[in-house]
């Protein structure tokens, strides 16, 4: 369903990621790990189309978004929701949520606000407070809200997780479980354990710009032995 | 008294025609960080539109609308053609690339019109008594047109899509193309725009300030004081600066001389940037 | 000699190669400098003083824009107030050379107060519109009390020959001797100043201020002192100018003359210390030679701005050292510089999620 062919992204002189390979199934949720600074944040963004020295190949359902901008590739399906600075922080949360719905050409934007605001009651709450005045959480959690409500083919999240109180990662993992009991697919960089445990039914290691290995979540049993194999690997 | 009431309208007036142009200016600075240093060219060129259309046609109001859109559709394009390969690549190669458009396009003003100034006559002779002077209705035209203009703009910005694409761009551009907003399509929009709105301005005040290839550059002064002033992306920040501005300039001219207003309204202006970026130096800056 | 050998250390000897160059063309311009104007005579030694002056001028705007990247389009005020000093002492009576030149670098010096504030408490867009402001209010003063500096009408500079320690500025090459030692002196004292660790430091600040910061450096304090240098430079740009052509106006205050001192080091190009001299020499050479020079000076100094920005934001020196390392394969064709030149940090801080978008659009 969702595919990508050897994958190459520059930065100024740097070689970021060098020939990363993926796929992803339809109603499939797929996580992306490694240390720090291993390219996985950069992989997310190219796939977007938001870098622009890259090569390789992105394709959606059968159609190539390779050549297309970023908001095209919106349009053609493909969700992002980057790891920070995913809101626009003068605009309202409910203005945020409408902006996602736009997207979607003419539907109801009551449903869309509705489905988001069922995924996490705290937007609700805070519906006509400016973005930016949220804390780092809840802009994370109204990102994926306005990602999901979307319902794009393939959601791409970077770093759900991070910063969150437990009771709120549980919140978001149950989001994208359901995400993808309804046929969505996810391409998700995090880190914890139980996210990806319960989320994900393969992970991608990465490290130093390219995918060294491909597990199931539940080869693990700890999170020690999930991080060994991105740790010990080129150490 | 009626000194006071006659500056006070003719700060009014002063005020929303730099508000158009002050706000086309926030319109492209939040969308793209552009300081475009030829806006008070686009002021210009409205101003000759008007001159043209009216010595051919006689018809003011068509002076107007041709001035919106020629000068809007003309002069936003070329700006998207010149900044489009800058956009990517350090901010003062941009400001530089503006300074020099204006440079030339005023230097071809002068080459194409003769350096003579225009005069326009106001579509609306007539003088309404206010008090004990007699203010021109045209002047009071100018006042609701502006306030006018300025409403429909701060209501598109707030509710049209294509004025929430604007934000969205302003606020966080990668992510707003990650929502499928076309972004290259929002550039083309706010320069026109902005364009547009500085050319409405110059083709309205055309009667009042004359025509002649550099009346842009005092509007441009005051318009980047407004801008500064106001925040620099802030619409609703400009159309406000611009009006207190306008009445600053005019109420202070009943004592003092233009040059010294001019020089006070600047020195505030540098204070208050002062003021806000020591405020703001507690963030990130360096 | 550098020779360019076989691959490993082709990269290094071309790089060798390039320095003897630049130090053997530093060593010629000089000789040129010094022996040209005068065998040529005429009004070439004017000329040539004029191009010094104002290559001075470009050189100071250099020094700020292209080393310690704080970009500034309000030097003309630094420059104009000096000559301004010059003048409205010399038509009080103060003839002597020295106090004037005192006076006319004190006056520089006290605008550059004004900068150096900006540069502590700005930066990016914020100081590059103070600094515009500033140079715009400063146009304006003039007409304040015109009394004082001949408002609108501009001031000569009274004294005749004492007031440049009896040289004429216009015959003989005396004068053009004397700027061109005033004129070396500068450029060696910058060069001297930045090849010392503060002047590093200078430019690792200027290069990543965030970065210089975290090494420890204090960065206002860098700027501070270099925004004086620059200053310094200007005034005594502005000086010379008072004495050449004894006569000021409310021109050399502002955007025009601000801007003339920009474009002239950004053709010749900032990084290079005979950039702005070139960039000066060869623009003014060729607006006045095409003879429309007071006509048309807009439309030169706009084009020469979009030919710098699109085709050679490096200057004219510049494109030399690229091409060569071009063609030897150090650097590719395609690439841009490590740093940009004109990075305007606001741009930056929105990237890092500073609140500047206030209110909504």
């Amino acid at each position: 369903m969702f595919e990508v062919k050897a994958l190459h992204v520059y930065y100024g002189k740097s070689h970021i990621v060098q020939g990363v390979s993926l796929q992803v199934g339809r109603g499939e949720a797929v996580g992306l790990v490694g240390r720090n600074g291993v390219g996985k944040t950069t992989t997310l963004k190219a796939i977007m189309g938001l870098v622009r020295r890259t090569e390789g190949r992105v394709l959606l359902g059968g159609t190539d978004l390779t050549r297309l901008p970023a908001h095209l590739r919106a349009r053609r399906g493909l969700g992002y929701v980057p790891e920070e600075r995913a809101v626009f922080p003068a605009m309202t949360v409910e203005e945020n949520l409408r902006i996602g719905a736009l997207l979607l050409g003419n539907v109801d934007q009551g449903r869309f606000l509705e489905t988001a605001y069922r995924l996490f009651p705290i937007l609700k709450e805070r519906r006509l407070q400016p973005a930016g005045t949220l804390s780092g959480g809840q802009q994370k959690m109204l990102a994926l809200a306005r990602g999901l409500a979307a319902r794009p083919t393939l959601l791409l999240v970077d770093e759900p997780s991070e910063g969150l109180m437990p009771l709120n990662v549980e919140l978001i993992t149950e989001a994208l479980v359901q995400a993808t009991g309804e046929g969505m697919g996810v391409l998700v960089v995090d880190a914890s354990f139980d996210l990806l445990r319960r989320a994900c039914s393969r992970l991608y290691v990465m490290d130093r710009g390219v995918i060294v290995g491909t597990y199931r979540p539940d080869e693990f049993r700890s999170p020690d032995e999930l991080a060994a194999t991105y740790l010990g690997v080129g150490a | 008294m009626d000194q006071v009431l006659l500056q006070l309208l003719n700060g009014l007036v002063v005020g929303l025609s730099l508000a158009l142009v002050a706000s086309g200016l926030a319109l492209i600075f939040g969308v793209l960080d552009i300081v475009n240093f030829a806006q008070g060219d686009f002021f210009m060129l409205g101003g000759y539109v008007l001159w043209f259309t009216v010595d051919r046609t006689g018809n003011f109001l068509l002076g107007v609308v041709l001035a919106a859109v020629v000068v809007g559709v003309a002069g936003g394009l070329t700006l998207l053609a010149f900044l489009w390969p800058l956009l990517d690549r350090p901010h003062a190669l941009v400001i530089l690339a503006t300074l020099g458009l204006s440079l030339i396009v005023q230097q071809e003003a002068t080459n194409l019109f003769g350096g003579a100034t225009r005069l326009v006559q106001p579509p609306i002779a007539a003088q309404i008594p206010l008090g004990s002077v007699r203010y021109p209705v045209y002047n009071l035209a100018i006042i609701a047109a502006g306030a006018l203009i300025l409403a429909a703009g701060y209501l598109f910005l707030r509710y049209a899509k294509y004025g929430i694409w604007i934000r969205a761009v302003a606020q966080n551009r990668s992510m707003a193309a990650a929502m499928g907003v076309p972004v290259p399509r929002v550039y083309a929009l706010a320069f026109i725009a902005s364009a547009a709105l500085a050319a409405v301005a110059g083709s309205l005040l055309a009667p009042i300030v004359a025509v002649y290839p550099t009346v842009g550059n005092d509007v441009i002064l005051n318009a980047f004081i407004i801008v500064v002033a106001g925040g620099m992306g802030n619409f609703r920040g400009a159309a406000v600066v611009s009006i207190l501005l306008g009445e600053v300039q005019a109420l202070g001219s009943i004592h003092l001389r233009p040059v010294t207003v001019q020089i006070i309204a600047l020195g505030l202006v540098i204070l208050l940037l002062i003021v806000r970026s020591r405020r703001q130096s507690a963030l990130v800056r360096l | 000699m550098a020779t360019a050998t076989t691959t490993p250390t082709t990269a290094r000897g071309t790089t060798r190669w390039l320095r003897r160059l630049r130090e053997a063309a530093l060593i010629v311009a000089l000789v040129v400098l010094a022996l040209y104007p005068p065998l040529a005579g005429g009004f070439v030694p004017q000329q040539a003083t004029g191009y010094l002056i104002y290559g001075l001028l470009a050189f100071s705007v250099a020094l700020i824009v292209g080393y310690a990247r704080l970009f500034n389009i309000g030097i003309g005020a630094t420059f104009g107030a000096s000559a301004y000093a010059v003048a409205i002492l010399s038509q009080h009576g103060v003839h002597d050379p020295l106090p004037l030149l005192v006076a006319s670098i004190g006056a520089g010096l006290a605008m550059s107060v004004v900068f150096a504030i900006y540069a502590v408490v700005a930066s990016g867009i914020e100081y590059l519109m103070l600094t515009f402001l500033t140079t715009m209010a400063m146009w304006r003063v003039p007409s304040l009390a015109p009394e004082l500096t001949g408002g609108d009408n501009g001031l000569i500079v009274k004294g005749g020959l004492k007031v440049s320690f009896g040289l004429s500025p216009l015959f003989g090459t005396g004068f053009y001797y004397f700027t061109l030692g005033v004129v070396v002196a500068c450029v060696l004292l910058c060069w001297y100043v930045l090849a010392s660790q503060a002047g590093k430091a200078v430019r690792a600040i200027g290069r990543n201020p965030q970065r210089a910061a975290a090494m420890g450096y204090h960065v206002n304090q860098y700027r501070v002192a270099l925004t004086f240098l620059a200053g310094f430079v200007a005034a005594v740009a502005g000086w010379l100018f008072a004495l050449q052509r004894s006569f000021v106006s409310e021109d050399l205050l502002g955007l025009t003359n601000s801007l003339n001192g920009l474009v002239y080091a950004l053709v010749g190009g900032v990084d290079y210390l005979l950039g702005p001299f070139a960039g000066a020499t060869g623009f003014r050479y060729l607006t006045e030679t095409l003879g429309r020079y007071s006509t048309q000076s807009g439309l030169y100094i706009g084009l020469a701005l979009l030919v710098v920005v699109y085709l050679m934001p490096d200057g004219v020196l510049g494109l030399l050292p690229t091409l060569i390392r071009r063609l030897s394969g150090l650097a590719p064709f395609r690439g841009r510089r490590q740093t940009p030149l004109y990075s305007l940090s606001p741009a930056t801080a929105r990237e890092q999620g500073r609140p500047s978008a206030e209110g909504q659009g």
